[in-house]
Parts: structure tokens; sequence; C-alpha cells
């Protein structure tokens, strides 16, 4: 069973740009997903003049959306599950 | 060896004023610390009024570096009485605590502060003088490290009264609960908030007066030194933390996201963030191993300033655990601060700073240093 893993950047630019809303809208997807989900907020990923931005699975993210993030999440792991 | 005082005060209002009645007041000068603690007699805006007026007229004094003896009377003096009542329209209760260890405590109509030295309580020994026919008890006596003093309004004593208690809490009933408050590693404020949260259950959560309780503790003076923002030349990184690190004695902070990699690399140890948004008007605090306190930069310097401002004009620092309430109470709390400033600039930040009014970080360092330094604390500012 794979993990998806997302950094959320709370840098000082990324945290005016939405950090904390994107944070909130994983509930959601924390409650669909469980322990296959792992959140943490990280230090500045220098994607400072295009908050919010995120790592997902070790790929940027910037000028992130709840929705494109919870689609990006869903993504990664219904594949998996499709291809299990 | 030179002593300092942290003082932790926690209030309650009477049950549905919106008011406390009772006033205090912290003056730091560069002889010591003073504690006042007044009690307007009632409750609501008129108590409000009466006791804040009788601190705020105590603290100028004292910060003029008039003897307390003289603040006491010029106040006795002029204190309308009570025509009903015939007791004076407040108390007052001053503690002064030299840096030299020699203290002082004067109570005008205030219950009597206690002193603990290891967990014990000491009896002072009071002199009572009349003053325009009032009695003023004073003592005067030593304090070594470690020493705890709570200081309490009648509120605190009367918790309970013809409910809970017959009598109410009264005073053994307090030190039956305020038990080591010289081992407990708890702050002065927490020991503070341990007494009101006892006073609030003994009138079960509807207090009959304003209730506060000054939790004094002496301690040796306390240094903080922080590092925020990059240096302007990246060679000078190392030599940045060195300065940093080379404070053994000291209260360590790291303000800004830049600086606490930069730490952390020079350092080789991990920087984790917290996922818990405290105040979301600052991103949350990080962690370094060796560092005490890791926060963002701008955004919580900027904050910092303001609560110290508040603070400075006699609002309480609130209770929350954000990066910038945490770092505002260290400072607030020491005696010598340094920042180690580095003056490089993240060009996306500068827009940002434009567009949300914050102020630059050799700005918002420098007005800190101000409001510090007013407040009688060492301040000293290295640029990088």
């Amino acid at each position: 069973m794979s993990i998806v893993n997302i950094e959320l950047c709370a840098g000082t630019a990324c945290h005016l740009m939405g950090t904390e809303q994107l944070l909130n809208s994983l509930e959601n997807l924390q409650k669909r997903w469980g322990k296959r989900l792992h959140v943490q907020l990280t230090h500045c990923l220098g994607g400072c003049g295009q908050g919010p931005t995120a790592r997902v699975n070790g790929q940027l993210y910037y000028k992130l959306t709840a929705e494109q993030l919870e689609n990006t999440v869903n993504e990664l792991l219904e594949l998996e599950r499709g291809a299990l | 060896m030179r002593l300092a005082a942290e003082v932790g005060i926690a209030k309650l209002s009477k049950h549905q004023e919106e008011l406390c009645g009772d006033a205090t007041s912290v003056v730091k000068t560069q002889n010591g610390t003073t504690v006042v603690l007044s009690d307007g007699l009632g409750s609501g805006v008129k108590a409000n009024i009466l006791s804040t007026l009788t601190t705020h007229i105590a603290a100028g004094l004292l910060r003029r570096n008039v003897a307390i003896e003289h603040v006491i009377s010029a106040i006795a003096n002029t204190l309308p009485i009570c025509q009903t009542r015939g007791i004076a329209y407040s108390t007052l209760a001053i503690l002064q605590i030299g840096n030299d260890g020699q203290a002082k405590l004067l109570e005008y109509d205030s219950p009597e502060a206690i002193l603990f030295r290891d967990d014990q309580p000491i009896r002072l020994q009071r002199e009572e003088h009349l003053i325009n026919g009032q009695k003023v008890k004073q003592a005067t006596f030593r304090v070594q490290k470690g020493d705890v003093i709570l200081m309490v309004s009648d509120g605190v004593i009367h918790a309970g009264v013809g409910g809970l208690f017959d009598l109410g809490l009264g005073q053994e009933g307090l030190l039956e609960y305020f038990r080591q408050p010289c081992s407990s590693s708890e702050t002065c404020e927490q020991l503070a908030d341990r007494v009101i949260n006892l006073t609030a259950a003994c009138y079960l959560s509807r207090p009959g007066d304003d209730c506060t309780a000054i939790v004094t503790r002496i301690r040796p003076p306390q240094r903080v030194t922080v590092f925020t923002g990059p240096p302007l030349n990246p060679e000078d990184d190392k030599e940045a933390v060195r300065t940093l690190l080379a404070e053994t004695n000291s209260f360590l902070a790291v303000c800004g996201g830049t600086t606490a990699q930069i730490v952390s690399r020079i350092t080789g140890r991990e920087l984790r963030t917290s996922t818990e948004y405290v105040d979301p008007r600052v991103p949350p605090v990080g962690e370094i191993r060796g560092i005490d306190l890791t926060t963002e930069g701008i955004l919580t310097l900027n904050l910092c300033r303001q609560l110290l401002q508040g603070a400075a004009e006699g609002e309480e620092l609130p209770r929350r655990r954000d990066g910038a309430t945490l770092l505002a109470k260290q400072l607030w709390n020491a005696e010598e601060v340094k920042f180690i400033v580095g003056r490089a600039q993240n060009k996306a930040h500068a827009n940002l700073e434009q567009l949300v009014h914050l102020a630059p970080r050799t700005y918002v360092v420098d007005r800190i240093a101000k409001v510090l330094a007013k407040r009688n604390v060492q301040v000293e500012v290295v640029y990088y």
C-alpha cells in the first residue's frame, strides 16, 4: 500500500497566499484515505512568488487551489487502486 | 549575584461583569522590579476606574524612582474614603524587588502577600503605620534565587463564601492548594492561572468578586538571543550561526524560514514544522534541536512588535502559544536581549510587505528594541 506524502509550504509568502486553507481542505481527504495520506507543513520550498506551494510525492505544485490538490491526491491514490 | 524577577498575572472578573475591578502594573527600572496591585471598591466600571487610576499613579511615580513609602502615602492621602463603609475607594499593595535582593512590601487594605522559600510559606514581619488614619503594613526583607511571592486580591481569599465554604477559601485554604511553587517547573503565569482556576472553582464559576493573583519568582537575569534574516553575504552564514550558538546561557530564538534553514544546514540538525495553526495571522512554529523557539520571520516579528507595544501600554499578553506570542513573552520577561539580524531580503517578500503593510525586518527589530529599551532591558543589535 503506497502513501501520498504532501508537504505544504509554511513560508511567509505561501502562508499569505493560503496554506492554512489548503491544510483545512485536506481534512475530508484524510477521512477518506486515512493513513495513506501523510500531510505535513514544511519550511520554504522556494516558490515564494507562486504560492501556495506544495510538494506531493516529491513533485512541486505552484499556485495550488484546494480543488487541484484534492484532484491530484485522488488521482494518485485511485490510479493505484485501479491498478490493483 | 544580580537578581531579577519574573512576574505572572491572572485575573477573573465578577460574575456578569465585563471589566475587572482589580488593576495591576509591573514597573521595571534599572534598580529592580516593582509590582503594583490595586482593588477598586465594588465591581464593574467604577471599581475598574478607581483601581486603574490608583495603579497608574503608583506606576508613574515609581518610574520616576519615587520611594514606595512616598508613593503609598501620596495615594493614601488623596484616595477618597467611602462615606457608607468608611474605607478607601481602592486598596493598594506594592512589592519592590531590588537587583541586589533587597525587597520591600507595602500593603494598604490588601490581603497579606505570602513569601515561599524552598516551597515553605514564610511569615514576613510587618510593621504598621497610620497614614491618613488608615493602616499601612510594611515589610522589609531579603529575597534569594528560587523564592516565590504570591499576591492576591480579596476576591481570592473570600472565594466560595456562603456557598462552598462558610468563610471562604481563606489564606489557609489557599496555602493548602498552592503547594510546591518553588520547585514547580511551571511559569509564573501558569502558577497564577492555577490560583485563579481554584478561585473560579470555589465560586462554582460564578465569582462573587473580582479576583487577581500575581506570582513573582526570583531568578537570575534572563538573556534572550534572536537570530533573524539571512546575512547579506552568504559567506557570513556560518559566523552568524556561530554567534547565536555561542550564547550558551541564553534563550535562543530563530525567526525566519530561510534563517532556520541556515541554522539547520550549518548545524546538521533537522528542521521540522508543526501543523498546528494557533493564530491564523502567523505560520506555525518549527523545531530545531538546541533552539528554544523557531518561528517564521516577518509576519511573526510584526505581530510580536504589536503585542509588545500593547503590553507597554498596559495590555496583557495573550495566553496563546503561537510563535509571535511565545517570542513576545520571552522578550517581555528578559533583562538582556541580543538580536542577530541578517539584512538580505527575499525579493518575493518585498511586494507582499507592501501589499499587507508589513514593516521590513530591520525596521521592526529596531521598533522592538526601542520598546524593550524603554522597559530598561539591555538590548544589543548585531547586523550581518
